[in-house]
């Protein structure tokens, strides 16, 4: 026998396969993907697993194979709600899109003035809850609207209201990948078209459109899941037009079915995992258009299109701003349209269950969420980025972190409500305690986050690890004095993103409250299905306020921080 | 495992005789039988026998073997994709071989990890910690081995003004250029006095200037400090000016390992031949003792002991071959005579290139140095003479 398979042998035993060194910090960075990797099993697998399994129970918990889904499908008015719901998604992407795009080439490709604002501007959606832009809507167009005359008679209540709303909400998120895909083309390319005396349609054909035409589509896609999956806007402003996330809340919450529940979650979830498929398809291919070669686009000035542009970012600059204003107005009119004199009243929130504290609630969770969320991610994406002996626990632990990005909110939440309700399950006393919640948030919102981290990590040479284990470096120096440091500005980011996506979030949370722990957003929606409008607004500007401080906050500290630890950033 | 060793120490041992003599000229194919016994030679830093490496179906090493001497400079040589940089990888503890061992001091260490090798690593890339300043860099190692404060700041200090840093240690790797960065890493890598230093590509992202300038000052560097030295390298007249020896590298396999100047006159295969300087290489069959015959004529050269018909391949340095006045044909055994006409004309600074068609449809790369060159007679369209001396053509045995 040969000393090579000899040697091959004896470490064959550990590592399974080829031999591999193994510096301590591998093993460490093993044992923690391996520990993700069953927090990811106890966090998602299990519960969409058990939400899977129930749908196939009948009431009294015996199989029934897939008797619910016939009924289902039988049913016209839940399969309504199905087609519905395919509806709002698709023509709200439809308008959004062509918006985002035109704002965004506004800001990259012409020199119209205030494109920092514009950008500001683009983005304060992301502060304000759906519900509240939903409220917004209805103080503007609705039956005693200050504009209602604009629908021609029209209900606002249904797909319009929930098309209006939906727009804005995912308008920052169009706004965000259109910027990104427009940032990526070369100028030569635009030179060359030039000197080679291409006309303006041609270039925008040849040129323009190939480079963001994943951007587009990717952003079709964002949106399109993000309404079909949304549930608040369409509580608020629904009306009588059904959607499956209405429908699931009704069939959980109103007649206890968790069963149909469990079943139109499945309708809504293999259409999302199907759109997420498409999405890393799109962005799987997306790659190395634009190198580290590559001249950024300058534009040139040109009076009629930079006037143009400059008018459209203000149209829809007014249009937000009088959302915002419509809705801070409405929670401090005393009796909206005949008494509008002004009043605090509406803020006492002087409703059977619902008062400050689940403001209060709100802050403590998104705080937790934030806090505990970035830590885990951050390490989560470390050992992904570091675990360079072990590429199938890597690859598995990389798909595990980016499948909540697959789970619509309501989903993962009904999941979460069966699991851990699923007598003998050891969790169980979770439920109805602020744990539950956080745990739903984090897991809702891992992927971004994640992605977020593992960039940042990137950002880090592999060879630096690579100096650092040659210098016999522990794990915890390295992290400490270099990796920490230099992804300091990410993990701000990654906690304001958290926070502020925690602050609004009302899908992933709505079935796990307890009274001892209702949210603010929650509670938004509970004082809307009391009829006291003014109440749910003043509820939901309070959210707003908090948003915007964190985000200055977060502005100013940031800075303050990153000139203190990241020196070398400024030099 | 000391079986293990036992066993191959047997196998070994016969051999070992064999090596002082022939050590550095060695083709790939002799050396596993050449290597001698890894644990007994004091002088030999680093042995490596047959190690191999593959990713799925791509062999990325293959059969590799060679020694290192204590303080000696070698430079793995070889285009990209060779294998170079993983076999460097390996010796540092970075990546694992499949098969094969590697001895550093008579001690297998071929799957120690890195922290245990007591090596120095500076790569293409510098890999500086950003955040920390140059002072801070070079400390880093010496911070892990808990050295005392005062200690540091005066190995940080001798240091820096042996790579000539000086008023740089409060600067974070974005302020400098890339040589200073450079410099900074070695410093760094040099700081814990590791006992092999590898560098992998660490002039390839420098500007020629800087990158002339700092390779002097490695080889004094390495010179003074007698450290036992590694680099990778893609670039041929880097390796020679830098290493005591090279090891030249192809697709997973070494072609030959020996002395600049070995590798250079002396090339074991095609390859090498090719790969250092320019080359013209020639297709033929021995047609008789010391003649090979090519497409329509005959060259006469060493043809050693290879029988007639042996497929062959000449190499002729276009430095090697003479262009003379068509007036002025030498007759002599020891020469060749070929009819040519110049059809191209490159001015590469000390010498002028001459592509040459001879009458027999041979196309040759020729030098001319700047002196002899002569634009009367050394123009386009001109006919002249080829003159190659019989023992300037090298054959190669396909």
């Amino acid at each position: 026998m040969s000393t090579q398979s000899l040697n091959a042998a004896g470490v064959g035993l550990f590592t399974r396969g080829k031999p591999q060194i193994m510096e301590r910090s591998d093993w460490l960075v093993r044992w923690v993907c391996v520990a993700y990797c069953v927090a990811a099993l106890c966090t998602i697998i299990l519960p969409v697993g058990a939400l899977f399994l129930r749908s196939l129970n009948n009431a009294n918990g015996a199989y029934v194979g897939l008797q619910n889904y016939l009924t289902y499908f039988g049913t016209s008015a839940l399969f309504d709600s199905f087609l519905n719901s395919l509806l709002v998604s698709l023509v709200t992407a439809t308008i959004v899109v062509p918006m985002a795009f035109a704002y965004a080439y506004g800001l990259l490709r012409t020199c119209m003035p205030c494109k920092s604002f514009f950008r500001g501007v683009a983005l304060i959606p992301l502060l304000i809850p759906g519900v509240l832009k939903a409220i917004a809507l209805v103080y503007l167009f609705g039956n005693q609207g200050l504009l209602r005359e604009w629908l021609f008679g029209h209900p606002l209540y249904g797909p319009i209201g929930i098309v209006g709303a939906s727009v804005i909400w995912t308008f920052p998120f169009a706004v965000l990948i259109m910027l990104t895909a427009l940032q990526h083309v070369d100028q030569r390319l635009y030179q060359a078209a030039a000197v080679l005396k291409t006309s303006a349609w041609r270039t925008f054909l040849h040129v323009t459109w190939p480079s963001c035409r994943y951007g587009v589509t990717t952003a079709f896609l964002v949106v399109t899941v993000s309404v079909f999956t949304d549930f608040g806007i369409a509580k608020v402003i629904g009306g009588d037009f059904r959607v499956l996330a209405t429908d699931i809340y009704k069939e959980v919450v109103g007649q206890q079915n968790f069963e149909m529940g469990a079943v139109i979650s499945v309708m809504l979830l293999i259409p999302a995992i199907l759109v997420f498929l498409l999405e890393r398809r799109v962005a799987s291919k997306q790659v190395a258009q634009f190198t580290g070669r590559s001249l950024p686009y300058t534009p040139k000035p040109s009076a009629w299109r930079d006037g143009v542009f400059l008018g459209w970012c203000i149209a829809v600059t007014v249009f937000i701003a009088s959302v915002l204003g419509m809705a801070q107005f409405a929670s401090l009119v005393k009796f909206w349209p005949y008494n509008l004199s002004l009043t605090f009243a509406h803020y006492s929130f002087e409703i059977e269950g619902v008062g400050w504290m689940n403001f209060s609630n709100s802050l403590w969770m998104a705080t937790l969420a934030a806090s505990f969320g970035t830590l885990i991610i951050f390490i989560g994406a470390y050992v992904v980025e570091k675990a360079r002996r072990d590429l199938g626990l890597r690859k598995t632990l990389q798909m595990l972190m980016l499948l909540p990005m697959a789970i619509p909110g309501l989903v993962l939440g009904l999941a979460y409500l069966i699991f851990i309700n699923t007598p003998g399950n050891p969790a169980g006393w979770l439920y109805g305690g602020m744990a539950i919640l956080v745990i739903s948030t984090v897991t809702h919102l891992y992927s971004v986050p994640h992605l977020t981290c593992l960039t940042a990590l990137k950002g880090l040479d592999r060879e630096i690890e690579s100096v650092g284990l040659s210098l016999n470096t522990s794990v915890a120096r390295m992290l400490t004095q270099v990796t920490l440091p230099v992804c300091l500005a990410a993990l701000l980011d990654v906690w304001l993103y958290m926070f502020l996506c925690a602050m609004t979030t009302l899908s992933a949370v709505i079935f796990l409250y307890s009274s001892d722990t209702k949210l603010a957003s929650v509670a938004v929606i509970h004082i809307d299905e009391t009829g006291r409008v003014a109440s749910a607004a003043a509820m939901a500007m309070l959210l707003v306020y908090v948003c915007l401080a964190v985000r200055l906050a977060h502005h100013l500290i940031a800075q303050k921080i990153l000139r203190k630890f990241q020196p070398w950033r400024t030099s | 495992m000391t079986a293990k060793l036992s066993q191959r120490n047997s196998v070994i041992a016969a051999d070992t005789a064999r090596l002082p003599a022939e050590q550095g000229s060695s083709r790939n194919s002799d050396v596993s039988a050449l290597v001698s016994d890894p644990k007994s030679s004091s002088t030999r830093k680093l042995v490596v026998t047959n190690l191999s490496k593959s990713f799925g179906s791509t062999v990325i090493l293959k059969d590799i073997s060679f020694e290192i001497e204590e303080g000696e400079f070698v430079c793995f040589l070889g285009p990209s994709g060779c294998g170079k940089t993983t076999l460097l990888l390996c010796l540092a503890g970075l990546e694992s071989p499949d098969s094969g061992e590697i001895y550093k001091n008579g001690q297998v260490i071929t799957m120690a990890p890195p922290s245990q090798r007591d090596v120095g690593i500076v790569f293409q890339s510098y890999a500086l910690f950003p955040n920390l300043s140059v002072y801070d860099n070079i400390a880093f190692g010496l911070v892990n081995l808990k050295w005392a404060k005062d200690k540091i700041r005066e190995a940080v200090g001798g240091l820096v003004s042996l790579l000539s840093l000086e008023g740089h240690e409060n600067k974070y790797a974005s302020q400098l250029s890339g040589g200073q960065q450079q410099r900074v890493a070695l410093a760094r890598a040099l700081a814990v006095s590791p006992s092999l230093l590898l560098l992998d590509e660490p002039l390839s992202a420098l500007d020629a200037q800087v990158r002339t300038r700092l390779r002097g000052e490695i080889r004094d560097l390495q010179q003074r400090l007698k450290i036992t030295t590694v680099m990778v390298t893609h670039d041929q007249e880097e390796a020679q000016t830098l290493a005591d020896r090279i090891v030249l590298m192809n697709a997973g396999r070494i072609e030959q390992i020996g002395t600049p100047w070995q590798i250079y006159n002396e090339p074991a295969t095609p390859f090498v031949a090719d790969f250092m300087g320019v080359s013209n290489l020639i297709q033929g069959v021995v047609s008789a003792q010391d003649e090979v015959a090519c497409d329509h004529f005959a060259l006469r050269c060493n043809t050693q002991d290879h029988p007639v018909g042996t497929k062959v391949q000449l190499l002729l340095r276009p430095e090697d071959i003479a262009l003379v006045a068509p007036t002025n044909m030498p007759e002599h055994s020891s020469v060749n005579l070929l009819q040519a006409i110049i059809v191209k004309i490159e001015y590469l600074g000390a010498v002028v290139r001459a592509h040459v068609v001879s009458a027999t449809g041979l196309t040759l790369k020729v030098d001319i140095s700047k002196r002899d060159f002569d634009p009367a007679l050394h123009g386009v369209s001109q006919a002249l003479g080829l003159t190659i001396q019989t023992n300037d053509i090298r054959l190669f045995v396909q």
